[in-house]
């Protein structure tokens, strides 16, 4: 809970990840090539003092989750976004698995988000049922740029995908986060392609689709596909984290992304553990548009979106009812430990 | 930040062509020079002519189609410069570095150096990319006019020929050069702002085209700043810790959701 001026504001950070990537997990040296390039992303835009050393970054623990999390990080419930790279560590990078350790202990904090491949065809959907029937999954996270075998990557139009979106609908899912952001995967292909949201979007209507990153770097091509498309949703993670460093693009990103969405669809996230959500949300929860922006847009970051943006917008895309959350959450152990220290 | 690359070139080769040409070269998805995004860490050249390149890319996992897209354009410029007999292009600890430096080296199409990696060419990225960043130009230009206090009804009315003198030479200069290259025309009596099929915005529908332009400026822009950022961190987090390539790579990265 962020609390400012007798206002208490309801957060739920829509994108963080507990993951080790520690050497002993490493399968092989892109293992290692990876958590060195998310280690370039959290330095490259955290503040200096949020800046940790590379081995806690490689493996920061339950302990040190829960507290920039929760503790310090303002944050009352947080959606899990599972990642899995069985090539890359030996155990996974953060898969559901392994998420579900703190979601046990925590239930009321977590939305624990499960996965597909379309490329499993006929026996991925048998072990997909496994994992609706065996975990928690409130939600999914898709990766459609992940190498397989020969394949380069996935659209979330192909006729598979299609299957697999049709069972997690009649399994109960709402929320659907896709990874379209910056350039992590070795990808060629559907590196730049954001337009396979725009067909799964109208061909399910029921299901909302978080793109997560905004696209970046395919903003504008973001934002003509959510415009069409009222089931899509902006996960702004990466593109929160350029308020400290890159302010003035920050600024331009949120005004195009209210200007484009509108209020009610502009989800935050941290992306953590690449980035501390409590510096974010300090630095959001005191920003304005710098008067240029204001004057071309003719709009501010008023109270209510920020409201919006930092936790209503998500509790409503999850069915959450904020003040029974709330009371839940205060009767956990975090909760205990947040009023011990109020 | 090491921005500008060390270059140690034999006496039969120019310097300043060699960077000129280099400055040409573009990040299709930034629409900015590789020199100037300081991607380009070494150039070398022997007795002979042969030139060595390596570039360093913001990350690990830069895509391959923009990696190689680069890649070739360096060979391609530098091959044009007097005294260079062949280019070899290296990317260094990159995650298809193997596979752009065997394709593009030899001006191989990417189909042949990515045979399971997408289209024979590309071609057609490429060109999604020049429209972009045509985009990208025209819109500074336009913010360009505007802040100049031309509202949108007379920008709509201005003829090649009319840019007023105030307006920065360089946004002009680098909305025409893209404009050229997608040849569409770029005659003084030719209407200023044109889509890319080279018809006239209506001044009524102006405003809604700039807003959309905006957009694509601000996407192109706000990834190059981020690109930037990166390089830099890439560049002191690991400078002088970088592991030589221990060979422990699999033979194509794979991603399996379920464990095998």
């Amino acid at each position: 809970m962020y609390s400012a001026n007798g206002e208490d504001l309801f957060v739920v950070d829509g994108h963080m990840h507990f993951w080790d990537a520690g050497p002993d997990n490493h399968k092989n040296d892109y293992g290692n090539a990876w958590i060195k390039c998310f280690y370039d992303y959290h330095s490259a835009l955290s503040p200096t003092d949020y800046v940790w050393d590379f081995d806690k970054y490689c493996n920061y623990g339950e302990e040190a989750l829960v507290n920039d999390m929760f503790i310090d990080g303002y944050v009352d419930v947080a959606i899990l976004n599972s990642t899995y790279l069985y090539e890359f560590f030996k155990t996974g990078f953060n898969t559901h698995l392994k998420n579900n350790v703190v979601k046990q202990k925590y239930p009321d904090r977590f939305v624990l988000c499960g996965s597909y491949d379309p490329r499993e065809e006929e026996a991925g959907l048998d072990r997909f049922r496994e994992m609706m029937a065996e975990y928690p999954i409130g939600g999914l996270k898709l990766y459609t740029a992940e190498w397989r075998g020969d394949s380069k990557g996935w659209k979330l139009n192909d006729p598979w995908s299609y299957r697999y979106l049709e069972l997690a609908q009649e399994l109960g899912i709402k929320n659907v986060h896709v990874h379209k952001g910056p350039t992590i995967y070795p990808l060629s292909r559907d590196a730049f392609d954001v337009n396979d949201v725009d067909y799964a979007a109208t061909d399910f209507p029921g299901l909302n689709f978080i793109v997560e990153h905004v696209g970046l770097p395919r903003l504008d091509d973001f934002c003509w596909i959510a415009t069409q498309e009222p089931n899509v949703y902006a996960g702004t993670s990466v593109a929160m984290a350029f308020i400290n460093s890159r302010p003035k693009y920050f600024a331009e990103i949120m005004a195009n992304l209210l200007f484009w969405l509108g209020e009610d669809r502009i989800l935050f996230g941290s992306d953590y553990a690449i980035w501390s959500p409590k510096w974010i949300i300090d630095k959001f929860m005191s920003f304005q548009f710098p008067d240029d922006i204001r004057e071309e847009f003719g709009m501010d970051l008023t109270p209510e979106i920020r409201r919006k943006i930092m936790g209503e917008n998500a509790a409503r895309l999850y069915g959450m009812n904020i003040e029974a959350q709330r009371a839940k959450l205060s009767a956990d152990e975090i909760g205990a430990r947040l009023a011990a220290a109020a | 930040m090491s921005g500008v690359p060390d270059i140690s070139l034999s006496p039969g080769v120019d310097r300043l062509e060699v960077l000129a040409r280099l400055d040409r070269v573009l990040d299709p998805e930034l629409d900015e020079s590789v020199l100037s995004l300081g991607f380009v860490k070494r150039v070398d050249s022997d007795a002979a002519g042969n030139v060595s390149v390596t570039l360093r890319l913001p990350t690990y996992w830069c895509a391959a189609n923009f990696s190689y897209l680069m890649a070739s354009d360096v060979r391609n410029g530098l091959l044009a410069v007097k005294g260079v007999n062949s280019v070899t292009v290296r990317l260094g600890e990159h995650f298809a570095s193997a596979e752009v430096e065997r394709g593009a080296s030899p001006g191989m199409p990417f189909g042949e150096a990515f045979p399971n990696g997408g289209p024979d060419t590309l071609e057609e990225t490429r060109r999604i990319f020049l429209v972009k960043g045509y985009y990208n130009r025209q819109e500074r230009l336009m913010q360009a006019l505007k802040r100049a206090g031309l509202p949108f009804h007379r920008i709509a009315g201005l003829r090649v020929g009319d840019i007023p003198a105030a307006i920065d030479e360089r946004a002009v200069s680098r909305y025409l050069e893209r404009r050229n290259e997608l040849g569409l025309d770029c005659s003084e009596q030719a209407p200023l702002i044109v889509d890319v099929s080279g018809t006239p915005i209506p001044a009524d529908r102006l405003e809604t085209y700039y807003v959309r332009a905006r957009t694509t400026r601000l996407a192109m822009e706000a990834s190059g700043s981020l690109c930037s950022a990166m390089l830099q961190s890439r560049n002191e987090n690991w400078a002088g810790v970088e592991k030589p390539d221990t060979g422990d790579w699999p033979q194509g990265p794979r991603f399996p959701l379920s464990r095998e």
